[in-house]
């Protein structure tokens, strides 16, 4: 009697956890974690895991953006560029400029913002597909930030933004703070406001949305520059952490940006995403990368070893929707 | 209300795509709380009519007099505004919201509170009510309102967007061609609410192939070929040969 309660009680646990949004993936991450920190003692001090947490804050702030993008029916390759540049203008106004830092920073932000909103822009008038559009726009940006830099560091950034990219507040990396908060924001306004649902509208059905009279053009604007003004935002932050503004930041940004997204559970097609799902596939994406460097195992192995963890991730997500679809 | 009063009047209607003349100066006018027959091969014109009244596309030529005014209204938002709904083929519906969201598109219940109404907040529960009410209205029972409408059977999606589109009461509901692709038994449900429409005020427009559906609930037939209207007629006056020459026209 006692094993059948038992059995049964496992059982509608295990229910609960794969019915859960986010649940198949969380797991999944509990369970890497798990198996790297069994497999490695240098793993799990504080040191390695605040490094972590301040990597999967970069990652997921561009993911969060990617994935506003995604759900709305599109996709933003330009992550990079944007990155870049935000970060490139941001430090050359700190360092040529007599603005007050923090000004550049801000400045640096809507640069951002205004790589975005040339996305969209282009996207809209062109009516050229986003993926070919912002592949563009991204060699575009990224080439801006050469021809600026001429392929060099911008040194000297002033001392009073190294605490964005530096500082701790309880222990906790300020950019992990910024991202909680940042995604409490987009996850208020991607469920519970009119803009929100008409996001996952566009990305279900842009036909659909244009025959009820929702306009694609004016969500679009604010999808791609609201994705512009984080990955921008992640671009000055890495400034800051990096006491240096370096033209290759957001370099390899794109692919683990949008395997974060689809690993937590966004959809490549639209109108199905997560937010929170998209920080598990960061922390997912930056724990193995982590791991492999604190295992020893070959760098030229590395892209195999993600490639074959991603399929697992995603397959377990697959498993999962087949049972939340049972409900 | 007498049917002397037009709703909507076409006159002279034309509309082309590149070289394709889809319509040609075509008449057509809706009379309060009837049923309209809109019968014809397939590149007939009826879906381009559809279109244009429905505001996705203006004319090219011709006027359109709304209640005896004349309209230019140019996007579904306007032709909304102004009480024509349509229930598309496909049902132009969004499979990955549920049928609350379809339903509530474009006129989303907004909180009645200073911080709701600047962040626009979504009144999901009184939305619910609301769906619900509609649905039970109309005689409709869903598993459940919030369930993603991809996850319901064609019937179930089609009521979804039968319901969107007479929540607003419209003074024009456009169906096309909506007993495609649906189970028997949907569809005698489907017919069996078009009466009821006529009771609440509605014109409806129905767009068939199957001709003995159209002469089971229109009041009046008109008969489209090629992009020109070829005849017209009460019931009395139509049988179904006589349609489906005026087709082959």
């Amino acid at each position: 009697m006692n094993r059948l309660i038992l059995n049964v009680s496992l059982k509608s646990a295990f229910r609960k956890i794969f019915t859960f949004k986010e649940g198949g993936i969380l797991l999944s991450l509990i369970i890497i974690y798990g198996v790297v920190h069994f497999l490695s003692p240098n793993f799990s001090t504080y040191f390695n895991i605040s490094t972590i947490v301040l990597d999967i804050s970069f990652l997921g702030m561009v993911a969060l953006g990617e994935t506003l993008v995604l759900i709305g029916g599109g996709i933003d390759l330009s992550i990079g560029g944007i990155a870049g540049l935000s970060g490139i203008v941001a430090g050359l106004l700190m360092v040529n400029s007599s603005i007050p830092p923090l000004a550049c920073v801000v400045m640096g932000i809507f640069v951002g913002t205004g790589c975005g909103l040339l996305n969209a822009l282009l996207i809209i008038k062109l009516k050229i597909h986003p993926l070919i559009v912002t592949l563009g726009t991204g060699e575009i940006f990224s080439g801006l930030v050469l021809i600026i830099t001429k392929g060099l560091a911008i040194v000297r950034i002033p001392k009073s933004v190294y605490f964005l990219g530096q500082a701790k507040i309880l222990g906790i990396p300020l950019p992990a703070i910024i991202l909680i908060v940042t995604l409490i924001i987009l996850q208020f306004i991607l469920s519970k406001t009119v803009i929100g649902r008409r996001i996952f509208v566009l990305g279900g059905s842009e036909e659909t949305a244009d025959l009820l009279g929702i306009s694609p053009a004016h969500l679009k604007f604010i999808i791609y520059s609201i994705a512009g003004t984080l990955y921008g935002f992640a671009g000055v932050v890495m400034v800051a952490r990096l006491t240096s503004a370096q033209p290759t930041i957001g370099q390899y940004w794109i692919l683990p940006a949008v395997a974060a997204a689809v690993i937590g559970g966004t959809s490549l097609m639209g109108g199905e995403g997560t937010l929170v799902g998209s920080i598990i596939g960061s922390a997912i994406m930056r724990i193995l990368g982590n791991a492999i460097i604190i295992l020893g195992i070959s760098t030229y192995a590395e892209r195999a070893v993600v490639g074959s963890l991603v399929i697992v991730a995603v397959f377990i997500d697959v498993v999962r929707r087949g049972v939340w679809r049972m409900r | 209300m007498s049917k002397k009063h037009p709703v909507v009047e076409m006159r002279k209607v034309s509309r082309s795509f590149g070289f394709v003349k889809a319509l040609d100066q075509v008449d057509l006018t809706m009379y309060d709380s009837e049923v309209l027959g809109l019968v014809g091969d397939n590149g007939a014109g009826k879906t381009t009519l559809t279109k244009i009244l429905a505001g996705v596309y203006p004319p090219d030529k011709g006027e359109i007099f709304w209640c005896g005014k004349k309209t230019n209204f140019c996007n579904p938002r306007e032709a909304r505004q102004l009480g024509i709904e349509v229930v598309y083929q496909d049902l132009a519906l969004a499979r990955n919201v549920d049928a609350v969201a379809n339903v509530f598109i474009g006129r989303e219940f907004v909180k009645r509170s200073f911080w709701s109404s600047v962040f626009k907040l979504i009144d999901k529960e009184r939305e619910k009510i609301e769906t619900e009410k509609i649905l039970t209205q109309l005689g409709i029972e869903l598993p459940s309102v919030r369930t993603p409408t991809k996850y319901l059977s064609g019937g179930e999606q089609q009521m979804v967007a039968i319901a969107r589109a007479v929540y607003s009461k419209p003074r024009v509901l456009i169906m096309d061609e909506p007993t495609t692709a649906i189970a028997v038994k949907e569809r005698e449900r489907l017919l069996s609410l078009i009466p009821k429409f006529k009771e609440r005020g509605i014109s409806t427009i129905f767009i068939s192939h199957t001709l003995q559906e159209v002469f089971r609930v229109a009041d009046r037939i008109v008969v489209l070929s090629k992009g020109h209207k070829v005849g017209e007629g009460n019931l009395e006056e139509m049988n179904i040969e006589k349609v489906m020459d005026l087709m082959m026209k």
